[in-house]
């Protein structure tokens, strides 16, 4: 490694844990647990409420500070997630997949270990992706454009097949109706505005997060309700839930190779501006099920289907950096604002914040880096209470849950449309559980068709043009294979094992 | 006839129910330009050859349930309870969606602290038979937890209701 890049790091490390300067990211650390925890509320919201605070601050408690609000950000949004089903935000909303079930065996204690260690863990090895891909950063970003974007979408449409478990047709059913849903509002090339059928509400199209507050955590205060469950984990009684916080974190290391591999995944999803969060820890789920020697578990309780996505939703926090920092272009809603503050405080983003300013970009990195591991120990010190929740009789927890959720939901936009878009979508999503309807590829389209549809114009258009030759990027080429062996890899996989057992 | 009244009770009026609305789009995109109805009509229309298909499958009298659904109910065994508290009845789901629709009517006259508030007691007085003690010392706090959250610490404003603007 370079020596000015490796003096950097150690003289921002040494920042970090100096005094006064540590209470900058503990505090950064504190309040982004809590926002994270809070339906509807994100990174994003959090560090726009800070700006006008630290104004007049020096670039180091800044830095300090952001780098723990993002850091922080997400694993408690994936806590929520697990214990009641309730996603902080898009990308916490696979946690639940697994992680609720293993609640409603009252394994929540395992859930939240596995989650803690593969947050820690995921956001390290983004971190330290992010520190070795610093000379290469620029290059690597510019070569994108709307070609890569559309086979990155196409790439994580192909996860929806992994998603759909045993039901493909309806798995795809539910992704359309996604699509279809991500149409509703103004048509971003012509401005027309579409399948509004006359209501002023949607002419803004759907927002994700009263979508997801919906179909996850209204749809199971219904269901609860609806079936006279007793309490979440099925039990009063807190001995009587099984699973321990250590089998959590062991099972982390069990799967070593799916972690690191979600965790490099995660990195370099988030390291692509404009795609977002949410889809990380969508694809390191379905490349979790996909690549599993028997996924039959997976949607059950399978430990590997919470240790994927949260590897990679924590590790594309560094990845995210990656354009930030070296391009200005951010990753998703929360780099943009990071963006935001760097140049309020005089910090342009590109070779000259990757050469004056290193040290400064070292802080935010390691203020993020201990940021994380802050979120992940103290969820796991506080895995008994939390644990606690899920044998809480039902009459009581639920209008609680409903009142948090509504105000998520309604305070996104401070639209009260978005709370009955909320509880619309609650009534769909009990009945999409009840008669066994998959929910996520509908919510994975919804991220991503956004996305999918401008890139494929976009690249009509130039192709059209001759602007650009698409067969002919490498980029694409090397998306194109990754998206062949997503697809094909997996059932040749079987096949083979299969008729090597039938051999043997 | 027989046939169809079953794969209604087993939940097939779903996808006539997604049928429908994919058919309604589908028609609402012929008033689009090309550019902007291109996608969305190769959607709808995939989309509803995918229902027809699964329609046609729910009729056959051999359907079962998907099953290993991500996202779909947890079909593992719950843990024997204790009785220290009978578990809420199972109830109608029309009658919990009416009971859980309180919460936006309140927060849309009342706004979201005072809405939340009073669902909260309502449901844990009425629904959850808790005391009137409880009721109103959980809601009071969850008021205040959300009024200090929002307003002072976050300073962000949270809807007014109608009554309360």
């Amino acid at each position: 490694m370079d020596t000015t890049v490796l003096d950097a790091a150690l003289e921002g490390l040494r920042i970090v844990f100096s005094w006064p300067y540590i209470l900058y990211p503990i505090a950064g650390t504190l309040l982004a647990m809590v926002f994270s925890a809070t339906p509807g509320l994100n990174s994003a919201s959090l560090m726009a409420l800070a700006i006008p605070i630290t104004y007049g601050w020096e670039p180091i408690p800044v830095m300090l500070l952001f780098g723990a609000f993002v850091g922080g950000a997400t694993f408690m949004g994936s806590v929520t997630a697990i214990l009641f089903n309730v996603p902080g935000k898009a990308s916490n909303a696979v946690a639940l997949l697994d992680g609720y079930p293993m609640a409603q065996q009252g394994r929540a204690k395992e859930a939240i270990g596995s989650a803690a260690t593969a947050s820690a863990l995921g956001a390290t090895v983004g971190i330290f992706l992010l520190i070795g891909m610093i000379p290469v950063m620029r290059s690597a970003a510019i070569a994108l454009g709307p070609a890569e974007y559309l086979m990155i979408a196409i790439w994580g449409l192909t996860m929806l097949a992994a998603l759909a478990g045993n039901s493909l047709v309806r798995g795809l059913i539910a992704a359309g109706l996604g699509f279809q849903l991500a149409f509703i509002g103004y048509d971003p090339r012509t401005a027309e505005l579409r399948f509004t059928l006359g209501v002023d509400y949607l002419a803004d199209g759907l927002s994700l997060v009263p979508v997801l507050l919906g179909l996850f955590a209204i749809a199971e205060v219904i269901d609860l309700l609806a079936s006279g469950k007793e309490t979440i984990a099925g039990t009063r009684s807190f001995e009587r839930l099984q699973g321990r916080m250590i089998d959590g974190v062991r099972a982390v290391f069990r799967h070593f190779w799916l972690f690191m591999r979600s965790s490099v995944l995660g990195t370099i999803i988030g390291a692509i501006p404009g795609i977002g969060g949410s889809v990380a820890g969508y694809i390191a789920y379905g490349h979790a099920s996909q690549t599993a020697a028997d996924n039959s578990q997976f949607g059950k309780g399978d430990v590997r289907g919470v240790i994927a996505p949260e590897a990679a939703a924590d590790a594309k926090d560094g990845g995210a950096l990656i354009p930030t920092l070296a391009l200005g272009i951010p990753g998703g809603t929360g780099t943009a604002v990071l963006l935001g503050v760097l140049t309020l405080h005089g910090l342009t983003p590109g070779r000259e914040m990757l050469t004056d300013h290193l040290v400064l970009v070292f802080v935010l990195i390691w203020s993020l880096f201990l940021s994380n591991w802050m979120t992940s120990l103290l969820g796991v010190s506080f895995v008994n209470p939390l644990a606690r929740l899920t044998t809480i009789h039902t009459g009581r927890l639920v209008p609680v849950i409903l009142v948090v959720a509504a105000t998520g939901a309604i305070q996104y936009r401070g639209d009260w449309g978005d709370l009955a878009c909320a509880m619309a979508f609650g009534v769909l999503g009990y009945f999409m559980k009840r008669y066994h309807w998959p929910r996520i590829p509908l919510v994975m389209a919804l991220a991503l068709a956004p996305l999918f549809e401008n890139s494929l114009h976009l690249t009509l258009r130039l192709q059209e043009l001759g602007r650009i030759d698409f067969w002919s990027r490498p980029m694409v080429l090397v998306l194109l294979v990754l998206t062949l062996l997503t697809v094909l890899l997996p059932p040749f996989s079987k096949r083979w094992k299969e008729l090597r057992r039938h051999k043997n | 006839m027989q046939r169809i009244k079953m794969a209604l009770q087993q939940g097939a009026w779903l996808a006539w129910v997604f049928a429908a609305g994919t058919a309604l789009l589908l028609w609402q995109s012929l008033g689009l330009s090309p550019v902007a109805s291109l996608i969305p009509r190769f959607v709808l229309l995939f989309t509803l050859l995918l229902l027809l298909v699964e329609i046609a499958l729910e009729l056959k009298p051999s359907r079962t349930p998907g099953a290993n659904i991500a996202g779909s109910r947890s079909e593992a065994e719950p843990l024997p309870r204790r009785p220290e508290r009978p578990a809420m009845a199972p109830q109608q789901p029309w009658r919990v969606i009416c009971w859980i629709a309180v919460l936006p009517l309140a927060t849309w006259l009342f706004g979201v602290i005072a809405g939340g508030a009073l669902f909260c007691m309502a449901f844990l007085r009425w629904r959850s038979r808790e005391s009137w003690l409880y009721s109103l010392t959980v809601a009071l706090v969850l008021g205040l937890v959300l009024q200090v959250l929002f307003s002072w610490v976050f300073q962000a404003g949270l809807y007014q209701g109608l009554w309360t603007r």
